[in-house]
């Protein structure tokens, strides 16, 4: 009987420290590598970013997630672009925001 | 967009809206290889939204002009053409991210969905004839933007927005689509009202 209910103990011991090493790979361990990549300090902030964004997952095999029809008649950029101008408040804005950050 | 419409594109509003911000900052240059890059991310872009978004159709796939003004928007948002020269203090830290790309992000899209308005006035659309005076004021003066309570104006309040999504590594296409929808819809709201009073 004592030793059925050592076992017993051990067995719920073994399945906590099971249940929590999953928690800490699955939650913890991602915050950290999330944290690390927050902390980057590189020259070059393209290579950063798109070292935070880029993903490579097969879209071949992921269907469209989205099967309402979703607004879509232009797309021709072609037909645009002949009437493409600079943005005339560009410099306004920029203005604005550095003035405001600093960055 | 293949590489020549990409090129129009670069010397008619890309290239002439850096030289404005250049009036700001003098530090600010665009990264040598960006027009090729550039090209190739908002390609990329636009195919997989196309592919992940879009409802799949025996018919040939497109995107209407808020999608890929947000798509070209994305494209700025990550590859950061512009750069900022290391000497004037800046360090390139994530924190410090240059600015000067949202809003280059921000001022091309509204390009983007401005010349499409001019096309589609030009050829006399049939969704243009609703609201056939507040397009014009559009093609004439350009998009207007709600009043903010703070003293942040909207703009700013994007390009801020979008700044701190770009260090937190993500870009909501459909989401920024329908804000550039609403940024729009404000405009032909906003000059209908002022035509009728």
């Amino acid at each position: 009987m004592n030793l059925n209910s050592n076992i017993f103990i051990f067995i719920i011991v073994a399945i906590i420290m099971f249940v929590l090493s999953v928690a800490w790979y699955v939650f913890y361990a991602n915050y950290l590598k999330k944290q690390n990549n927050m902390h980057i300090t590189s020259k070059n902030e393209r290579t950063t970013v798109l070292e935070l964004v880029k993903f490579d997952p097969n879209w071949e095999e992921i269907p469209a997630s989205c099967q309402i029809e979703l607004p879509n008649s232009d797309d021709n950029i072609a037909d645009a672009l002949p009437y493409i101008k600079k943005s005339d408040f560009a410099s306004e804005l920029l203005e604005n925001l550095y003035e405001r950050t600093r960055i | 967009m293949n590489a020549q419409e990409f090129k129009t594109f670069w010397d008619d509003c890309f290239i002439p809206t850096f030289n404005e911000l250049k009036k700001t900052d003098n530090a600010l240059y665009i990264r040598d290889g960006s027009r090729d890059s550039l090209c190739r991310e908002y390609n990329d872009i636009k195919n997989f939204v196309k592919r992940a978004f879009m409802k799949q159709t025996a018919m040939e796939i497109k995107l209407d002009r808020h999608k890929i003004a947000a798509c070209l928007a994305k494209a700025i948002v990550l590859e950061r053409p512009i750069c900022k020269a290391i000497e004037s203090g800046y360090t390139g830290k994530e924190t410090e991210f240059t600015i000067a790309n949202e809003v280059m992000a921000f001022s091309s899209a509204m390009s983007i969905m401005k010349a499409y308005i001019e096309y589609k006035f030009n050829k006399q659309d049939p969704c243009i004839e609703n609201f056939k005076y507040a397009y014009s004021e559009i093609c004439k003066h350009g998009f207007t933007f709600p009043e903010t309570i703070m003293n942040v104006d909207y703009k700013s309040s994007v390009c801020w927005a979008w700044h701190h999504n770009a260090i937190d590594g993500y870009f909501d296409i459909l989401g920024n689509a329908n804000l550039f929808f609403m940024i729009e819809n404000y405009s032909l709201a906003a000059y209908e009202n002022k035509n009728i009073s």
